[in-house]
């Protein structure tokens, strides 16, 4: 069997590793990622990941088989190595690359490839529904984001505590409290931190 | 829950597999570790360099500018005749007859005696090169062989790389027994691991969870080791086997079997069965023997060996590269004097057998050399996949202890070897460039090598600081990958043209590929690449209660 | 009449029987008594004997035997063969034995009825 049926054979079960690990429940869960809500079928997918090692085995040469099984196991862990964020921002640089396309919100520019939309739309859920790639990355400033929400919750809470709106004076080194409806907002603005969660429906800690 | 005598059993993994108790648990993760850490290095250094070494010939044709010619596709003949009848009887009892790198036919007459320098049996003789067109002689040489003359044949930067990798640059035999015995730590860290990962299936598809946090460490270490486990084990057992098989095991049944007689043993497992007869005739036409193996095998001839040449038990064995589509050398067998064909050969032993067939399986499991380029790549994979285990393991270890400062030292010198050992192949490759113009290649190689070696772990002594180092090396590996071709190029190697003339693609693409490869390090110190794919710059961020 | 097994075996002192039953009531009993008593006191360093030089010497000792005992093959040399290619893979097993086993005289016995069985083997073939 020549090397490009064993190249076809290592792809196609490649191809059925990556739906495991798309599916895989342990790996939803570990990345925040919500259930698919389709039937996983591991066993189905597992035997299409060692069918196309079945019919290198039946068709092939010995060679062919062992290549395959060295190509699956390094290739398949370069995979799954790669955490579903990663593998999102990956694919929408290379789409980007590529066609001068961007995958959201922000639409597609170039008029022809408007039909990979739905199929890019797919692609985003089979990766989980992660949010947009300007989200993806902004780890510190999220994290900072949120503790800024907590202090304000805290200080909203202390508020309560001392005897409703306006009530309390703010303890040392913490921000000036703001008792809007958007105060969690202006809190965080004074904290410095940039919050890109415009277009996002707004929590807004609620003051009685 | 049930128990032995070692106190309670774990949970079963996976459905119920053998259950190890927490004592015995905790011995395995201790052994694991402990030995893992106080060999690791040296084993990194050990996969590292054998990952480079499976593109060892291309490496060479790149060296020394020249593609491998197709085996032995020039007459010989009359060649071997001519030099023969001048060579003294003693040294025509083994032939070997080869091409090299520069496509010179080399034809070395040889026999075994003792040196007197080492006091061992060796290889003793005369090796000619020949001129494949006019067969003049180009080169002669008398001396003993060890390993190290044979390798000269060679290039020094592939060659440098193979000692490396099997010897660690040790002398025989504490080279080889020491990568033997981490080939031994390899297999054990693969079996330990095993029994140790209780949720083997079930993490088989979860990626790291964080990239400085210590459960991230240890996915990442859980993940590549799962899934390279099984050649793992491969790469591990046939490379302690050619490691310890011909230091310790062989001499062990040299005197058991064979009363220590040696020859007895080799006659038995390498010489083909022939009655002896020490009349002389008139040996067979090597040309006629050359192409008919040639045609039964369906590839050309890498190498024949002579037994007895011009005497009348004379054998003459010819060996071929693994036809498509299979994984192991082709041996056949003539007669020295008729030139009558006698049949396929095994590589060990007389008749083919189970224990043949798996000896035959060592080198290409190994090597991966059975199918061209494709296998190797595969090969390189797999040996990338392994070092990474190795590194990650060790680096798992230092992040647990990471409030020791004997332990963040440690760390220190895991990234130092970790990229040391690239750098110095890289440095060694532009030393054998640069002393081949005047000087010797073959010293000057392994000092570069060890000289890099000894300013990384300096330069991380000094700065101290991870990331730092990381930025350092990365910068270096990436201007010398930039600067080889160059630096190639200006010691007189072949030019582009030459190569695209001469049909020397290995010149181009391994060019083409330390080009690539060097601009790919920039962008990613850069962190260009990063953000691309969208890494967050290392930090390395202190989480509670791990 | 003898109530045991054991005691048909040193029924008659002059026999063979007798006498290695003898031997072994008067020397092995208390060498065996003092091991275990050894291993009962100071197991850290038992396990490092039994998983470190113990089975080294076992695992030689196995493979150097193992051409005596498997059949020669078609070709004559499976034995040899066999002993090459598999040595370091059973001193990699005896290593992990030593590590897992949970009852560190059960391993010494083991490993001590390997080694002696092989050397016996080992000195058969070359008598």
């Amino acid at each position: 069997m020549s090397g490009i049926w064993t190249l076809l054979a290592v792809g196609a079960s490649l191809a059925a590793v990556a739906r495991l690990a798309a599916s895989d429940p342990k790996r939803r869960r570990v990345f925040g990622l919500p259930p698919t809500g389709r039937p996983r079928r591991a066993r189905l997918l597992l035997g299409m990941a060692l069918a196309p090692c079945a019919a290198l085995a039946w068709l092939g040469t010995t060679a062919d088989v062992v290549i395959w099984c060295g190509a699956v196991t390094t290739l398949g862990w370069f995979l799954v190595a790669i955490p579903p964020a990663t593998q999102l921002s990956m694919a929408q640089a290379a789409s980007g690359a590529l066609a001068g396309m961007t995958v959201g919100r922000v639409g597609l520019r170039t008029p022809s490839l408007r039909g990979l939309a739905p199929l890019a739309r797919r692609f985003k859920e089979g990766l989980g529904g992660l949010p947009p790639l300007r989200r993806v990355g902004a780890g510190a400033d999220r994290i900072a984001l949120l503790e800024a929400l907590i202090a304000a919750l805290e200080a909203s809470l202390a508020d309560r505590g001392a005897g409703g709106r306006g009530g309390g004076s703010p303890l040392p080194g913490e921000p000036e409290r703001s008792v809007s409806r958007n105060g969690w907002r202006r809190e965080a603005e004074t904290a410095g931190v940039r919050d890109d969660s415009r277009g996002e429906p707004e929590r807004v800690a609620s003051n009685p | 829950m049930q128990g032995n005598e070692e106190g309670p059993v774990a949970e079963p993994r996976n459905g119920g597999a053998a259950a190890l108790s927490q004592a015995q648990m905790k011995r395995l993760t201790a052994v694991h570790g402990w030995s893992g850490t106080l060999l690791g290095l040296l084993l990194y250094i050990v996969v590292a360099t054998g990952t480079i070494a499976v593109f060892a010939q291309e490496i060479r044709e790149w060296s020394v500018g020249a593609s491998a010619p197709p085996g032995i596709d020039v007459p010989v003949d009359a060649a071997v005749r001519k030099l023969a009848a001048f060579m003294p009887r003693g040294v025509l009892g083994e032939v070997g007859i080869w091409r090299n790198s520069r496509g010179e036919v080399v034809v070395a007459f040889h026999t075994h005696a003792t040196n007197p320098a080492s006091r061992e049996e060796e290889d003793f003789g005369t090796v000619f090169h020949l001129d494949p067109a006019t067969g003049e002689v180009v080169s002669r040489l008398n001396d003993f062989y060890s390993d190290a003359l044979w390798d000269r044949d060679g290039d020094a930067l592939s060659s440098f790389l193979i000692d490396m990798h099997v010897a660690l640059y040790l002398p025989y035999p504490w080279g080889y027994i020491l990568v033997g015995v981490l080939g031994l730590l390899m297999m054990f860290a693969a079996l330990s691991g095993l029994l140790m990962h209780r949720h083997l299936i079930r993490d088989l598809f979860v990626a790291a969870r964080s990239r400085s946090r210590l459960v991230g460490h240890r996915d990442r270490h859980a993940l590549a080791s799962s899934w390279s486990l099984p050649f793992a084990i491969i790469l591990a057992f046939t490379g302690s086997f050619y490691a310890l098989a011909f230091t310790i095991t062989s001499p062990i049944l040299t005197e058991i079997a064979f009363g220590g007689d040696e020859e007895a043993m080799e006659e038995t497992l390498w010489a083909p069965p022939v009655a002896e007869d020490t009349r002389r005739a008139e040996p067979a036409d090597l040309d006629a023997v050359i192409g008919r193996s040639s045609a039964e095998v369906g590839g050309p001839a890498e190498y024949v060996g002579i037994s007895n040449y011009g005497r009348a038990d004379s054998r003459i064995s010819v060996w071929h590269h693994p036809p498509e589509g299979r994984l192991t050398w082709v041996q056949t067998l003539f007669d020295g004097v008729s030139g009558a064909y006698l049949g396929p050969r095994p590589e060990i032993g007389n008749a083919f057998s189970v224990g043949s067939s798996l000896f035959a399986l060592m080198w290409p499991l190994h090597v991966g050399d059975f199918a061209g380029v494709a296998s190797k790549l595969v090969w390189v994979g797999l040996g990338a996949t392994t070092g990474f285990v190795v590194l990650t393991g060790l680096s798992l270890w230092v992040r647990r202890r990471e409030a020791e400062p004997a332990w963040r030292r440690f760390g220190l010198a895991i990234v130092a070897t970790g990229y040391g050992v690239p750098l110095g192949a890289v440095a060694a490759a532009h030393g054998a460039f640069l002393s081949g113009v005047s000087g010797d290649p073959f010293l000057w190689t392994p000092i570069s090598f060890f000289a890099t070696a000894l300013g990384c772990y300096a330069a991380a002594w000094r700065l101290g600081d991870p990331l730092r180092l990381r930025h350092l090396y990365l910068t270096l590996l990436a201007y010398g990958c930039l600067a080889l071709p160059i630096v190639r190029l200006f010691c007189g190697g072949t030019s582009w043209a030459e190569a695209l003339r001469l049909g020397h693609g290995e010149v181009i693409v391994i060019d083409l590929l330390l080009f690539a490869g060097g601009g790919l390090m920039l962008a990613w110190r850069g962190s260009w690449l990063r953000r691309v794919v969208g890494i967050e710059a290392r930090q390395p961020l202190r989480q509670p209660a791990e | 009449m003898p109530t045991r097994q054991a005691d048909q075996w040193t029924a008659n002192p002059e026999s063979l029987r007798g006498r290695i039953a003898a031997y072994g009531d008067r020397h092995g009993r208390p060498l065996y008594a003092a091991f275990r008593g050894w291993v009962a006191t100071r197991p850290r360093l038992a396990r490092w004997l039994l998983a470190g030089p113990v089975a080294i010497v076992a695992g030689l000792l196995f493979t150097a035997a193992m051409p005596v005992w498997l059949p020669a093959g078609s070709a004559g040399v499976d034995g040899l063969v066999w002993s090459l290619v598999l040595g370091p893979l059973v001193w990699a097993l005896a290593l992990l034995y030593g590590v897992l086993e949970a009852n560190l005289m059960r391993g010494f016995a083991l490993f001590g009825a390997v080694a002696v069985l092989s050397a016996l083997l080992i000195a058969g073939a070359m008598l």
